[in-house]
């Protein structure tokens, strides 16, 4: 397996807080990791040091390149969408076309092109005229023509509808992605995307605090719906969140082998969702809230 | 190579008025000589010269006259040079501005062009692309002018002032052609220096352009009594229009400098020889390496 992204002990300083506290990072090629985590938890500034787009202390190799020195040509097999905010209000989209067209060798105009031609959008039109949606759909229309290796996404559906965004992650995991690709997504909307993600990386405060693949995650993590009558047993066993539902415990267990839990009632692989609500809850910044 | 074409024309498609303003100026020029044109052929202007105009053009040697044609000629340069300092100005101290304030260089960092690519495209558009536009513009606009004013004077006895000659007009391109690229060096550091002033201020950016300038200049005064910033930058500005003999503050008001020695006056070829010019070329790579630094290495979008 090719490593598409490895850090190690990554770090970013702005001012007295630390956006990075020394990372260790691990990403193979082919697959779609979600990087996840609060507001200013360092996923943006996690993703800008990963496109070399800010400075950072500690070791860190995109696609075996340097990316502070050698932005330029990760360039050419790294695309980006920051937000759908980062065209220009100026551009028309025909001219987006002909720069990327011009400026990438990897870009197939034809391909823009076909994608556009499918969409509402006219060639004319400028960009400050365009719906959000439509932005977007421009902007992934420039991507999908470019034969990268690594998609990074920051946010990419923000502010847009549930028509967009559904359409958004479709088009992507439908025309894109393939075992070649690798995706780096960052979301608030997690429920949207967790059935896409093959890999999770939860940051916090600057620092990993779960990495695993989807798969690895059933094995290690289960939440068990817990019968009234043996929610004090059931805690004995140490979750790592609890919460109250209409009557019903629900806990969290993790590395705890589905046999151990059985007998306190209904068991389930936690949703990545559920499982983020949970390790933020871990934290003592935030209110507890309806954890017990 | 390809690329840094595909970069100077994303400029014209941003800044608009980099060829709209070059564009009215020579459809303004055009009109002014057409008009022009037709009131010297009215009868206030005869009235005045009354029947002198023969002995005044008696007295033209060929050589004169000749002159008198390179000078039309090349009359049409200057304007689109004056208009082009203002537009070049605004543009520089846009476009490393901008990009940050709407976070669209975000999607130009996403592709694969360096920061020294971004930065040298907007200073060749600048000081090369532009100034060459201006030129071919004057050439055309001099030709329809020379043509409209040719046909108005064909039946007076002014005919003689408007004789087409092929040798003069081809030095006077050529000399046209030098001053716009010797302009272009002389200017280098100014606008190095407004493309690093526009990749440096976060915010309030003519305000501190204007007012910096103005402030350290003061405060020199004040402290030592001297005035070297104004000397510099006046210098800086000027003084290509100095070399010309065309000195825009001691000029005016002061007579025309007579048409014999005007083409001698427009050679500025000799400020190549200036080390000062070579000393701003220098200061220029200076502010240029600044600017694609701080555009590398300054995240705040």
């Amino acid at each position: 397996m090719t490593t598409i992204i490895e850090a190690r002990g990554l770090r970013k300083r702005y001012g007295d807080t630390a956006a990075l506290a020394g990372i260790d990072l691990r990403i193979e090629a082919g697959r779609i990791v979600g990087l996840i985590g609060p507001n200013g938890a360092g996923k943006t500034t996690a993703l800008k040091a990963i496109l070399g787009l800010t400075s950072y202390e500690g070791e860190l190799k995109v696609l075996g390149l340097d990316p502070r020195r050698e932005r330029n040509a990760l360039m050419r097999d790294v695309c980006f969408i920051a937000d759908v905010a980062v065209l220009p209000k100026w551009l028309r989209v025909k001219q987006a076309i002909e720069y990327v067209a011009g400026v990438h060798p990897k870009f197939d105009r034809i391909r823009a092109e076909e994608f556009l031609a499918r969409t509402d959008i006219r060639p004319r039109a400028r960009v400050g005229e365009l719906s959000k949606g439509m932005v977007t759909q421009l902007h992934l229309a420039l991507i999908l023509a470019i034969d990268a290796r690594l998609l990074v996404l920051d946010e990419p559906t923000l502010g847009l509808d549930i028509l967009y965004r559904r359409a958004f992650y479709d088009t992507i995991l439908n025309d894109y992605f393939d075992k070649e690709r690798t995706i780096l997504v960052t979301t608030h909307q997690i429920e949207e995307i967790e059935n896409l993600l093959t890999d999770v990386i939860f940051l916090q405060r600057g620092q990993v605090t779960l990495a695993s693949s989807v798969e690895g995650l059933g094995a290690r993590y289960v939440q068990v719906v817990v019968r009234p009558d043996r929610v004090a047993s059931a805690r004995a066993f140490a979750p790592f969140y609890e919460r109250e539902i209409f009557g019903q415990h629900v806990m969290l267990f993790e590395g705890r082998p589905a046999a151990e839990l059985q007998g306190f009632g209904e068991l389930r692989t936690p949703s990545i969702a559920d499982l983020f609500v949970a390790k933020m809850q871990d934290s003592p910044a935030l209110p507890r809230g309806a954890a017990s | 190579m390809n690329v840094m074409l595909t970069l100077i024309r994303r400029e014209f498609w941003e800044h608009r008025s980099l060829w709209l303003t070059p564009l009215a100026v020579a459809g303004l020029l055009v009109l002014l000589a057409a008009f022009g044109a037709h009131a010297s052929h009215g009868p206030r202007v005869t009235l005045q010269l009354d029947g002198r105009e023969q002995l005044f053009l008696d007295s033209l040697t060929p050589q004169d006259r000749s002159k008198l044609f390179g000078v039309q000629i090349g009359l049409f340069l200057v304007p689109q040079l004056l208009v082009m300092l203002v537009t070049v100005s605004f543009y520089v101290l846009d476009c490393l501005y901008t990009e940050r304030r709407d976070r669209s260089i975000l999607f130009w960092k996403s592709l694969p062009v360096s920061d020294a690519e971004t930065v040298a495209s907007k200073f060749l558009t600048a000081i090369l692309v532009l100034p060459l536009l201006a030129y071919v513009l004057s050439l055309v606009t001099g030709f329809i002018g020379y043509l409209l004013i040719s046909q108005r004077f064909s039946s007076t006895p002014w005919v003689g002032l408007a004789q087409w000659n092929t040798l003069v007009w081809l030095r006077m391109q050529a000399l046209l052609l030098a001053d716009t690229l010797v302009a272009a060096l002389w200017y280098a550091p100014l606008v190095a220096l407004l493309l690093l002033a526009s990749a440096w201020f976060r915010r309030n950016l003519y305000t501190w352009v204007l007012l910096l300038p103005v402030g350290v200049a003061y405060l020199e005064y004040r402290v030592f009594g001297t005035a070297y910033l104004t000397h510099l930058l006046t210098y800086r500005s000027v003084g290509f229009f100095a070399a010309l003999g065309l000195h825009p503050v001691t000029s005016l008001g002061g007579p025309m400098p007579a048409a014999a020695d005007l083409e001698s006056k427009l050679n500025a070829t000799g400020l190549i020889a200036s080390a000062d010019l070579w000393l701003g070329l220098v200061a220029a790579f200076a502010f240029l390496y600044l600017a694609v630094r701080i555009r590398r290495d300054r995240d705040d979008s």
